[in-house]
């Protein structure tokens, strides 16, 4: 047995996931509808943010394919999420992730995810905006005040200036050379000063849960 | 002798149903949005200060193959399997009380794990690895206590 498991797990990894997904007990039909049915529930849920929808441009993305969730990161820190694209369709590192878009014409409403951060033949690992890892540069709201988003259980925007007038509720959006520009991400809310006294920081307010997030979009 | 040998084997049962537990917790999406213990890698710890090492390097496997979540091992899956063997040898050569080597097992551990599968996002953010921390030692207290008391090998 133990040799086995040994060969398993240096062999053949993957046996793990697909192992997993036998415990849950869903054919992948069923499983396709359910994550269906649920994301559409979460998208209903970010179809009401209409700054989102307003804010974010049309068209950005010409090719992308979707990717359903397959499993993720265990432990704390790191929030990683494994999809079902990869190399075979010819998914690439640093490739931005988005939620809440099932056809071609509701790409314009969805937002920022994460990006890929690893790619396998037929899987690839998603680092999300829930990883205390991410960092990425945003603007927030009607006058573009620059931020840095840090990713975490909550997720933050800091090193806004002191200065800037910025609001709870103002939609906080990409502006990262390595997406899109202008994919929304959430609102403001909890604005306070940082420590240091130096820069205003804000918390940022999800529109969906991130553990019913089952299908997600992925930009080539 | 016989009888010996059937209670060695329902007590290492009992240890992989506690595994199968931790396991479970680990990865059950709903504590995965929070700070949560590392139930899986602590109860390895504190296995480990029990059994003997066939034994834990069988649960180590096991609990490898049902945490891997991409198609290739990680660093931190690397990391994750050698800590409970290094409380396996602190247990075989540090001497001293099993509940003050216990107790240094899941914080050195801890410390050990996210400092290499995480350094700097774990060291430059002392709230979340402080309460990843105390929530290992709770659990580790708490498994240790079931251990000791109902799952502890006769030899």
């Amino acid at each position: 047995m133990v040799l086995a498991l040994l060969g398993l797990i240096l062999f053949r990894p993957v046996l793990g996931v697909w192992f997993k997904h036998l415990l849950d007990g869903d054919s992948e039909g069923q499983r396709e509808d359910s994550l269906i049915f649920e994301n559409q529930n979460l998208k209903a849920e970010i179809a009401k943010l209409k700054e989102i929808d307003a804010r974010t441009p049309e068209n950005y993305a010409e090719d992308y394919d979707y990717g359903f969730v397959y499993a993720r990161y265990p432990f704390n820190i790191k929030n990683q999420v494994l999809i079902n694209v990869g190399k075979d369709v010819g998914v690439t590192m640093g490739k931005t992730v988005l939620f809440g878009a099932y056809s071609e014409d509701e790409i314009g409403r969805s937002v920022l995810f994460g990006s890929i951060k690893n790619v396998f033949e037929a899987t690839s690992l998603v680092e999300t905006i829930f990883s205390n890892e991410w960092r990425s540069e945003v603007r927030i709201g009607d006058k573009q005040v620059l931020g840095v988003l840090e990713g975490g259980a909550t997720p933050a925007v800091r090193l806004i200036n002191k200065d800037a007038n910025i609001l709870e509720g103002d939609v906080v959006y990409s502006a990262d050379e390595r997406f899109p520009y202008g994919l929304a991400i959430g609102y403001i809310k909890d604005i306070e000063m940082s420590s240091d006294h130096l820069f205003k920081e804000a918390k940022l307010d999800i529109p969906y849960d991130l553990a019913q997030v089952g299908l997600v979009l992925v930009l080539k | 002798m016989r009888h010996e040998e059937q209670r060695e084997r329902m007590i290492f049962f009992g240890h992989l149903l506690f595994l199968g537990v931790a396991l479970l917790l680990q990865t059950w999406s709903f504590l995965a949005d929070y700070a949560r213990p590392d139930f899986a890698l602590v109860l390895l710890l504190v296995s480990a200060l029990f059994l003997d090492f066939p034994k834990i390097f069988l649960m180590i496997l096991i609990a490898v193959f049902f945490l891997n979540w991409q198609p290739s091992l990680s660093l931190d899956l690397i990391v994750f399997s050698i800590l409970p063997i290094l409380a396996f040898l602190a247990k075989k050569f540090i001497p001293g009380r099993p509940e003050v080597v216990g107790f240094f097992a899941v914080f050195l551990g801890t410390l050990a794990f996210y400092s290499i599968s995480t350094f700097e996002v774990f060291w430059s953010n002392l709230v979340l690895a402080g309460a990843v921390v105390v929530w290992n030692l709770v659990f580790g207290y708490l498994a240790y206590s079931v251990i000791a008391k109902f799952l502890k090998p006769l030899r």
